[in-house]
């Protein structure tokens, strides 16, 4: 369905986008995993045609980006980071505009608006004036368009950035949905871990514009296996703590923010007794501690030594 | 989808308060305070008048007044030798010779184009004065002079009052002339006592189908061009807003072409500078009994401006594209709107500062059309208009092929 072929982008000096490489198949939801300023809307600018690359091939459903720029466009449709929506017109009238733009009329207009209009749930509201909606409401619409022509590839671009968890997990169906019921394929990008863990078959995380890992959750956290995750908090800052600890050999990498440590260890490393130890030792309280199953943030901590949100 | 996006340029303008307010409020509250403040004032006068044509209608010949005046003479039993002094004096104080002579004076400074014909019915259409001597004139003068008979009819002056140059002249003339008489009359008391005052009247009319232009008719026409200009810079800013939201890349995403997207905006000029002139006008006429004279001419005027806002409207947006973002449109918005609606006499007729002003006003389409607006208020034709259109057209294009050139190419947006 869609193949990224070696493709960089540079603006001026700087390289926002280095060798990327990613494939994907017709039904697949993949997630585009990285923190701020990654590369993840460059990239997603050049899939959907709006940028052309500066080196690189990008080819969906068998056509060639650059030279089959119409074809792609009828094929994809992209909800941008931003809310690209007419402030001043109500949903009703936004759904119309953009339906007319992909070309459609009368009776099937009507129906893919109301349709598209279901699907994310604002049938109710749709009257009212866009500026008028909650963050939520517009991310929701902002979705809305992207599906009227009935995409064959869905490109989402940080859909749920900026609302509550209901709405985000309202988005998150919805995505989900479409996947089933219509064997969307999907790029879902995002910096928050646990909907791409929730989302995606497959996920390819994203630093300083290259792609640093790419697999199912499964073969991501594989490479966590060796590892155990610890997280302790203490009463106060848990430096000096991380200082004892990075040490010892048995631990592979300790992350602090503030009373907070994250702290990797050997399979079987006898951890937990050495942090009571160093606690005592120091004179310090220990409020909690929490042995985890390692997660995409611990594969992104492993991978660039900083979490996502850093 | 061109319609589409007018509809939308439409509701997204009626939903903006502040840019109604300056669209269509402004220029009505403008209109109101400068047509009535300066209400007592002589027409501002019509926009670089340029060099005016002027006409003489002199119906008789002179020699043929002269023998009339001299069978009148035989008839009072006048002696020959007296005949003769009389006659000769009146040759030299014949009104419309001593008129015309003036008249030609001020052709060769330049004022004037006069031409001297004997027929009214040959005054060419465009003539900014004319004045009209009837049969019969120089005899009725002479008698009041010399015989100290009835005062004769007022000689008619049919003047084009857009023109406060024409006025003057007439009254200078006159006045000037009836204390002549006066001197020529104390001159001859010695030797025949005529007790009779003289005096010499002017009888002001229109010129045939043309109007007084009020100081609501000149700012109807001022506030209208100058305003109009707003919409343009309106169209640029959403455009701006629309690059910045993504609105514009999720329109290229679907498929619209850029062509089309500025096309639209381009239109979107048009139509809503049609309706904007629509409101405007609608008021001056209502309210204050602005006449168009002709809704026709009018019509195409309006749509020449409107030509101009759709054009201005691609141009502001291109360069905001440009850019990438919206400083010279404000600028424009701030600055340039009023130095053109200055240039082109939107504040007052600047082209009567001089030459070059006047000629920078007509090269300015929004000068152009305020010009074919007063004319058209004035009474004229369709020729008077012809001239707007080639500055309308040239900036149009100008606008056009500049955007062209100035929109970003696919890949910088
Ligand atoms: N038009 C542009 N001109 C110059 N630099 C750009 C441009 N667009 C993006 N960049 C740079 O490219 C890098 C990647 O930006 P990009 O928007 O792709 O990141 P992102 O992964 O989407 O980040 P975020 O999570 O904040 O949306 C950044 O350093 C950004 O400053
Ligand atoms: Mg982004």
């Amino acid at each position: 369905m869609l193949e990224v072929m070696d493709v960089t982008k540079t603006f001026k000096e700087r390289t926002a986008v280095s060798r990327v490489n990613m494939y994907i198949e017709k039904g697949e939801i993949v997630g585009l995993l990285g923190p701020n300023g990654a590369g993840k809307s460059t990239t997603i600018s050049m899939i959907s045609s709006l940028i052309a690359p500066t080196e690189g091939e990008i080819y969906a459903g068998g056509f060639s980006v650059k030279k089959n720029r119409t074809t792609i466009r009828r094929m994809i449709g992209v909800v941008p980071q931003e809310i690209a929506l007419f402030q001043d017109l109500t949903a009703l009238e936004n759904l119309r505009f953009f339906g007319r733009a992909y070309k459609l009329k009368g009776s099937e207009l009507k129906e893919r608006v109301a349709h598209v209009l279901d699907v994310v749930g604002l049938t109710e509201r749709a009257g009212e004036f866009v500026k008028t909606y909650s963050g939520g409401m517009k991310r929701r619409l902002n979705i809305a368009v992207a599906l009227l022509h009935e995409p064959e590839l869905l490109i989402m671009d940080e859909p749920t950035v900026g609302i509550d968890p209901q709405s985000r997990s309202y988005i998150l169906e919805t995505v989900r949905e479409l996947n089933r019921t219509k064997n969307m394929t999907i790029i879902y990008t995002s910096h928050y871990m646990e909907e791409v863990e929730y989302l995606c078959d497959r996920i390819y995380i994203m630093d300083h514009g290259e792609i640093i890992a790419a697999g199912t959750k499964h073969e991501l956290k594989a490479m966590l296996m060796e590892e155990d995750s610890i997280v302790v908090t203490l009463n106060q800052s848990a430096d000096q703590l991380a200082e004892a600890l990075k040490a010892r050999d048995d631990i592979t990498r300790v992350h602090v923010s503030g009373h907070e440590a994250v702290i990797a260890a050997k399979k079987d490393a006898p951890v937990l007794e050495t942090v009571i130890q160093l606690t005592r030792k120091n004179g310090v309280e220990l409020k909690s501690v929490e042995v985890r199953s390692p997660s995409l943030e611990d594969v992104f901590l492993h991978l660039t030594g900083r979490t996502l949100r850093q | 989808m061109l319609g589409m996006m007018l509809v939308k340029e439409v509701k997204q303008l009626l939903r903006e308060r502040s840019e109604l307010l300056t669209l269509l409020l402004m220029p009505v509250i403008l209109i109101t305070i400068l047509g009535s403040a300066l209400q007592g004032m002589t027409s501002p006068g019509a926009a670089g008048a340029g060099q005016l044509e002027a006409a003489v209608v002199i119906e008789e010949p002179l020699d043929v007044s002269l023998a009339q005046f001299q069978d009148l003479l035989e008839a009072e039993g006048m002696p020959p030798e007296m005949q003769e002094t009389l006659l000769e004096e009146a040759a030299a104080v014949s009104v419309p010779e001593m008129f015309t002579e003036m008249l030609q004076s001020l052709e060769e400074d330049g004022v004037l184009e006069v031409s001297i014909i004997d027929d009214a019915a040959d005054v060419p259409d465009d003539a900014a004065g004319v004045w009209e001597f009837d049969e019969g004139y120089r005899v009725d003068t002479w008698q009041q002079m010399f015989l100290q008979d009835e005062v004769p009819e007022p000689v008619i002056v049919r003047v084009d009052s857009q023109l406060g140059i024409i006025e003057g002249i007439t009254g200078a003339f006159f006045e000037e002339l009836n204390w002549q008489k006066e001197a020529a009359y104390l001159a001859m008391q010695e030797e025949t006592p005529v007790p009779e005052a003289v005096q010499t009247e002017v009888e002001t009319r229109q010129l045939d189908n043309r109007s007084v232009i009020t100081s609501f008719d000149y700012y109807t026409a001022g506030m209208a061009v100058m305003f109009v200009l707003y919409t343009a810079t309106f169209l640029a800013s959403t455009a701006h807003t629309e690059r910045r939201t993504y609105v514009f890349q999720r329109l290229l995403t679907s498929n619209v072409p850029l062509w089309l997207y500025v096309a639209g905006k381009g239109g979107a000029g048009v139509l809503l500078a049609l309706v904007q002139l629509t409101v405007i006008f609608s008021f001056s006429s209502l309210v204050f009994g602005v006449s168009f004279q002709s809704l026709g001419l009018t019509a195409v005027i309006a749509l020449g401006l409107a030509l101009t806002v759709g054009s201005l409207a691609m141009l502001l947006t291109a360069v905001n594209y440009r850019l990438r973002n919206e400083q010279a449109t404000a600028l424009f918005a701030s600055a340039g709107v009023t130095i053109l609606a200055f240039l082109g006499g939107s504040f007052f007729n600047v082209s009567q500062l001089s030459e070059t002003m006047a000629f920078i006003g007509r090269m300015l389409p929004n000068g152009a059309a305020m010009q074919s607006l007063l004319a058209v208020m004035g009474g004229a034709g369709a020729e008077l208009i012809y001239p707007m259109f080639v500055s309308v057209f040239a900036f149009c294009i100008l606008c056009i092929v500049a955007a062209m050139l100035v929109f970003p190419r696919k890949e910088d947006v």
